[in-house]
């Protein structure tokens, strides 16, 4: 895991810890459903992938590490912050994103609780901008964390000017 | 956009017609489109039906028992086109634009005016018969599924004139000015205007291919099910056979020959149809008209204070022949499906002429033919690896299975040379990347085969995305991505040097200097870059 170019300044807030197993039962539950539609095509001896034996253990490989290295990788990249005037969100793993909104351009903050999410009592938000393009999401938040931080950036973008277009 | 129950409005009285509404009085009533619609609503659905008509017919026929299915599709279609007109009614005040319409559902739709940002007005060749157009209302929503505020059918003496009331709302508080109709031409520039040799830049633009696989799917699926097998036909059979008994390389040069004047006449035909008249013209009001189309005329204004920039479209071939089109990137115009001819500034014309327009539409000329940054070794060596890698990894695939499994065995090995052709496809691409920021603006160009140059105003930057895969953190690279309200929502620069995305992305949201990790360390790399 090379790190990024020390350019970039991590923004100030690590999600909460327990979003490490959050991604983890997601990403194991479709890694799961791939699995058992190749079992069921190898049992009901589909043509459609080929040599199912071979095939599934290749899955069975990809998936594995792909759990082993994931969940902890994003964990260190998804990082957020809100300042006076901005919000700053770092995500994703293999592929990394910094987003930058100004406070004056946020529309709507969102937060939502998936089934999972539950589980984990953990809350996603999204802060969306003018633009079709442009949301910001942090993902796997404590839900009191996610409450402040959608009251404070609501806060400070009614205080912000015009129309955010 | 919601449909909200009627209770309080009288529906049943029907209002005079064909009179405008009195800015004076504050509620105007409720009125109906003009009556010619009777005659093009019907006749519109027939044609529209007239695929699944031709199938009923054959059914029907075919069938020669039970009820004529084709007879009683036909009425319905003709009572659907009539209902449509018997149940729309709008009005105009001061304040909102009103529609309610439909049959089943009613809809009752509102716009407020201060939110019309777009009036389109067209006309199919009926229409235009008749003397009646379409007027479409545009209000800039990103919502999908939101219905646009069409009123199809008004007299066309009267929509120049409601479009002019409506876009320019904010001028003519007077109330009185409006009616004008001779100033109106006065306070229009012409900025460009179709040139006959135009024409000669549509086979390039490959469009006819389109319209021809449309044509060819439309023509199996009525054969399909009208269960006309096409080597039945006399002329076809003669022709398969004919093909059978020639060599192959002259059945091959024979229907590639086909193929191209096919591809050609139909792309002419397409620029024809679609831009035949077309005029660019600013109004002192502060729009931009595009006026085009032969049969279907179409007139879209755009208003400039929504316009955020433009875009050069300029495809591979296009582009060699020197060529190139131009789009609006604007708020509140769809830039998505069937919609997105609104956005046309210029159809497919001389790159000169291009450029000249888009300094003109921006007011600046030292925009549209500024030289571009290029991206750097780093950016170059990311544009041969990525169409190398990808290449290399499928011939990897198709060797494989041709050795493996015994089939495709020259096809594969003739593959080999799609490496030189991905090699040229990468250098092409990084000859179009570039990036340069003129007058708060971001020019960004890239892509080969789909080559855009982009130019959007900081002003209208919302956000900013810097992305880096893996491979471009070790390659010290950022893919950055401005966001904004307007045209297709991102605007990517790739693979920028990082110290000259980190610059860049301040430049654009200066709130993104923060996220600097320092400024001593920066500005020593920033020296180096």
């Amino acid at each position: 895991m090379t790190s990024p170019a020390p350019l970039l300044r991590p923004p100030a807030n690590r999600v909460s810890p327990r979003a490490v197993w959050y991604w983890l039962t997601r990403a194991l539950i479709g890694w799961l459903a791939v699995i058992a539609a190749q079992i069921v095509a190898w049992v009901l001896d589909w043509p459609v992938p080929p040599w199912h034996p071979q095939v599934l253990a290749f899955t069975v490989v990809i998936a594995v590490a792909h759990l082993a290295v994931m969940p902890r990788w994003r964990y260190r990249v998804h990082r957020w912050e809100l300042t006076s005037d901005a919000v700053y969100v770092r995500s994703g793993w293999w592929t990394q994103e910094w987003r930058i909104a100004p406070v004056s351009r946020i529309q709507t903050v969102d937060t939502e609780r998936g089934p999972i999410g539950r589980l984990f009592h953990l809350t996603k938000v999204t802060v969306t901008t003018a633009s079709a393009a442009g949301p910001l999401v942090i993902d796997g938040l404590d839900e009191p964390v996610a409450a402040g931080f959608a009251a404070s950036a609501t806060a400070t973008a009614q205080a912000a000017q015009g129309d955010a277009t | 956009m919601t449909a909200e129950p009627q209770s309080d409005q009288p529906s049943g009285i029907p209002p005079p017609i064909g009179v405008l509404p009195d800015p004076g009085i504050p509620d105007p009533p409720w009125r109906r489109l003009a009556p010619g619609m009777l005659l093009v609503e019907p006749v519109r659905e027939l044609i529209r039906f007239i695929p699944m008509l031709i199938v009923l017919i054959f059914a029907g026929r075919v069938g020669d028992t039970g009820p004529p299915w084709g007879l009683v599709a036909t009425g319905a279609v003709i009572a659907l086109g009539i209902s449509r007109y018997a149940t729309t009614r709008y009005r105009i005040s001061d304040a909102l634009v009103e529609v309610r319409r439909g049959v089943f559902q009613r809809r009752h739709l509102t716009v407020p005016r201060d939110r019309i940002r777009t009036v389109d007005v067209s006309a199919h060749p009926l229409q235009r018969l008749l003397k009646l157009v379409k007027v479409e209302i545009g209000t800039g929503t990103s919502h999908h599924g939101s219905e646009a505020v069409a009123l199809d059918g008004l007299p066309a003496s009267a929509a120049g004139q409601l479009r002019a009331e409506l876009l320019h709302r904010a001028a003519a508080t007077g109330d009185a000015t409006p009616r004008a109709t001779s100033d109106e031409s006065a306070e229009e520039t012409v900025l460009a205007r179709l040139d006959r040799r135009w024409i000669g830049f549509a086979p390039a633009t490959l469009s006819g291919v389109i319209t021809g696989a449309v044509l060819i799917s439309l023509a199996w699926r009525i054969a399909g099910e009208a269960r006309i097998r096409p080597s039945e036909i006399g002329v076809v059979a003669q022709l398969l056979r004919s093909l059978r008994s020639s060599p192959l390389w002259l059945d091959v040069l024979l229907v590639a020959g086909v193929v191209m004047l096919a591809v050609t006449i139909l792309s002419v035909a397409g620029y024809v149809l679609s831009f035949w008249g077309y005029t660019l013209t600013r109004h002192a009001r502060g729009t931009l008209q595009v006026t085009r189309g032969l049969l279907t005329t179409r007139a879209t204004s755009i208003e400039e204070r929504r316009l955020r920039g433009v875009d050069r479209f300029e495809p591979l071939l296009l582009r060699w022949f020197g060529g190139a089109r131009l789009n609006a990137i604007a708020t509140g115009l769809r830039h998505r499906g069937s919609e997105n001819g609104s956005a046309v500034l210029v159809p497919p014309a001389p790159v000169a002429i291009v450029t000249a327009v888009e300094d003109a539409v921006l007011g600046n000329t030292r925009i549209g033919a500024a030289a571009l940054i290029p991206h750097g070794p780093a950016a170059r060596r990311r544009r041969y690896s990525r169409a190398l890698g990808v290449t290399a990894v499928l011939i990897a695939v198709l060797l494989v299975l041709s050795v493996r499994v015994g089939w495709l065995v020259v096809p594969a090995w003739s593959s080999l040379l799609a490496l030189p052709v991905a090699a040229l496809l990468a250098r092409d691409r990084y000859r179009g990347l570039g990036h340069a920021l003129i007058d708060d603006h971001l020019v960004a160009r890239s892509g080969s085969l789909a080559r855009h140059r982009s130019v959007l105003a900081v002003s209208g930057v919302i956000g900013v995305t810097l992305r880096q895969s893996y491979f471009q953190r070790r390659a010290g690279l950022i893919s950055l991505t401005a966001t904004t309200s307007a045209g297709a929502q991102r605007y990517v620069v790739p693979d920028l040097p990082d110290t000259i995305a980190l610059d860049l992305a301040e430049r654009l949201v200066p709130q993104s200097g923060t996220i600097r990790v320092a400024v001593a360390h920066d500005a020593g790399r920033q020296h180096t870059a």
